[in-house]
């Protein structure tokens, strides 16, 4: 065995597909109708039924999911682990706030800008992981991980004397986007694109091609698929992925701050997002988003009231992170998985045998 | 300006050189205690152990509280105590988590030691959150020894020493005895060690026992020169996984040179005009020793590879 599938993970997929087919065809208008009306109804019920508060929740959740979205394209996709989303996050939170303080830029021009400028970084860990074995990236990420921790973030010409920067939300004509609802709505739009985005790709040729990557490099090559072209748009994709969403979430909190004794684009907060989107399931982009939800629903909400209610969930995290390599490396979302295709068989099997 | 001054400046700039190089050194025998310990553990049993800073961190905490609560113990029996707990957090997890591993990916246990990492550092924090930027006692007291017009405190002298000699004991240990026998014979060649009656959990959790001792080790020699906080042992682990990367994660005297030498490059460059590259320095160590495969000047092919795929 020279080759092992990093993660073991039953082919679940071939399965599903089996009992869709089962189903009978979908209409694809109707599937389109069904997915624009819940698409819609996830837009407008968070703000329509939940106060400002909830609502804040809630965004901050979507965007926790965009930056597990990240590890999900480079992990879940082509088996890269690289232990610095944090990092690029905080690229692309200070970034996203220093040109709209400093530079005076519009949050529409800035957002983007940002996210485009950790694009570079990302590709430069790429290309030198495009050399290492395995998990000699998850080491060279760990050092630079804390290297930009303790020296860019430091810089008085990045983040400024106090290492705090503003970063204000926007408004677009009339519209202002400072409430918290307002300020959902924005980042719904963003995270529901980027999921139909995925949803889109992780079906495609390009995708198939980084799961062939993914679960066996050799092999890969041997047919012929461009491994370092596949890894590196895994790379970039994912450095565009973890710096919107820190634009994003730089908006969210008002001020960015590099943090005191706590650093806050740290590891911890690195770990952070690789526990959640493992939790969620790494290979599926719903993952990080259910994965995201629990965190930040725990953490905003069910320990908000205990001043170490991050240390606690931290350490609850752990425990689930170790129970899901262990028993499901999967994750929840196949967990629902099962239940789906229980309740659909359930009729199924019925109907087979009257028939 | 006068020749004199210039001569002041220069004798000026080289005793801070060498000071600076000298404490170097002492931080670089705690990177190299840590990097010996993540050495054996990924010879024994392929884990990647990224708990190893927490786990150090959680020991030294133990001993803080120790010293703290019987203040009769005498600080060497107390550090005794902390190494003992690292061992047994590192034989511990071996058993809880890491035995149960042994087939899987690369990857999943990355992730798990990962996840120790979070369930460890998470604890710590909730246990003593009351208590910020402890300070514990010193092993070797507070004074100092001047050394021409270089001063080193007893503290960082006896961590020097304690790692030379915790290093050439595992080394020899590795080369002589039984246990060292059956540890190369499992990282050289896993199925033909099994075969020929190596036990290879007994050999793992004793590694992972040595692992996590020299980890607390590390923890309760450095700290009492710094404070104590959930995150101070992170930035030294990863300087410990840099030095463990010289010798490919499989050589143990490539990662104690590397250890030393990677702490006195980085403090001697606080002395030099390239002052700002000091944080960065490990950054680029790492990159060179990856891109430039420095490991192969260390460790067998034979082990590399066979290390390779055991992953």
């Amino acid at each position: 065995m020279t080759q092992t599938p990093v993660l073991e993970q039953p082919p679940a997929s071939a399965a599903a597909e089996a009992s869709a087919s089962r189903r009978g065809p979908h209409p694809p208008v109707k599937r389109a109708v069904g997915v624009l009306a819940l698409g819609l109804a996830g837009a407008a019920l968070p703000p329509l039924l939940f106060d400002n508060t909830w609502n804040a929740t809630f965004s901050l959740a979507l965007i926790y999911a965009l930056m597990g979205l990240s590890v999900v394209v480079l992990t879940g996709f082509v088996g890269q682990l690289s232990l610095m989303p944090a990092t690029f996050v905080g690229l692309g939170a200070f970034t996203s706030g220093r040109f709209v303080t400093s530079l005076a830029t519009p949050f529409w021009g800035a957002v983007p800008l940002a996210a485009a400028i950790v694009v570079p970084f990302a590709l430069l860990i790429g290309m030198i992981a495009l050399r290492l074995k395995g998990l000699y990236l998850a080491i060279m990420t760990l050092v630079f991980a804390n290297v930009v921790e303790t020296f860019l973030f430091k810089q008085e010409w990045y983040v400024g004397r106090e290492r705090v920067v503003e970063a204000p939300r926007p408004h677009l004509g009339s519209v202002s986007f400072a409430s918290d609802k307002n300020y959902y709505l924005l980042v719904y739009g963003v995270v529901a694109l980027a999921l139909l985005l995925l949803h889109n790709l992780s079906r495609s040729r390009t995708a198939r091609a980084c799961y062939a990557v993914r679960d066996n490099e050799d092999a890969a090559q041997a047919w012929g698929i461009n491994v370092a072209k596949y890894k590196l748009l895994a790379f970039a994709t994912s450095g565009l992925l973890a710096g919107l969403a820190g634009a994003l979430f730089g908006h969210w909190l008002g001020s960015v701050s590099a943090g005191g004794q706590r650093s806050a684009f740290g590891l911890e907060f690195s770990l952070t997002i690789v526990f959640f989107t493992i939790v969620g399931g790494v290979r599926s982009i719903w993952g990080p988003v259910l994965g995201g939800t629990i965190w930040i629903v725990l953490v905003q909400r069910l320990l908000a009231g205990s001043p170490n209610g991050q240390n606690i969930a931290f350490s609850i995290f752990g425990v689930v992170v170790l129970l899901t390599m262990l028993y499901r490396p999967a994750g929840l979302v196949a967990w629902i998985a099962d239940a789906r295709r229980a309740l659909s068989r359930g009729p199924a099997a019925g109907t087979a045998e009257s028939a | 300006m006068g020749l004199a001054d210039v001569t002041l400046a220069a004798t000026f700039t080289a005793r801070l050189f060498f000071q600076d190089v000298l404490n170097g050194i002492s931080l670089g025998a705690v990177f190299a205690l840590l990097g010996l310990g993540v050495v054996l553990i990924y010879k024994s049993s392929g884990v990647l152990n990224f708990a190893h800073g927490s786990m150090a961190m959680f020991s030294t905490y133990v001993y803080f509280e120790i010293t703290r609560t019987f203040t009769g113990i005498p600080v060497p029996v107390a550090t005794l105590m902390a190494v003992a707990f690292g061992a047994l957090l590192g034989a511990g997890s071996y058993y809880v988590v890491f035995r149960r591993m042994q087939d899987a990916g690369l990857l999943a246990k990355v992730i798990a030691s990962l996840a120790v990492a979070g369930m460890l550092q998470g604890t710590a924090a909730f246990i003593w959150r009351n208590v910020t930027q402890a300070r514990v006692p010193a092993q070797f007291g507070e004074g100092s020894t001047r050394l021409a017009n270089v001063s080193l405190s007893h503290q960082e002298l006896g961590t020097i020493l304690i790692t030379l000699l915790a290093g050439i004991a595992l080394i020899q240990v590795l080369r002589r005895t039984t246990f060292g026998i059956a540890l190369r014979a499992t990282a050289q060649n896993r199925t033909a060690a099994k075969m020929l009656g190596v036990r290879e959990q007994r050999v793992a959790a004793t590694s992972w026992a040595i692992g996590g001792g020299l980890a607390a080790l590390a923890g309760v020699l450095v700290i009492p020169l710094a404070v104590l906080t959930v995150y101070s042992m992170l930035g030294y682990m990863v300087r410990g996984f840099v030095a463990a990367v010289v010798g490919g994660f499989v050589s143990l005297p490539a990662a104690l040179l590397g250890g030393f030498s990677l702490g006195a490059a980085q403090e001697a460059l606080k002395a030099t005009p390239a002052e700002q590259l000091s944080s960065v320095f490990a950054g680029l160590v790492i990159a060179f020793l990856l891109l430039g495969r420095v490991e192969r000047f260390f460790a067998l092919d034979q082990e590399l590879r066979a290390l390779q795929e055991l992953g």
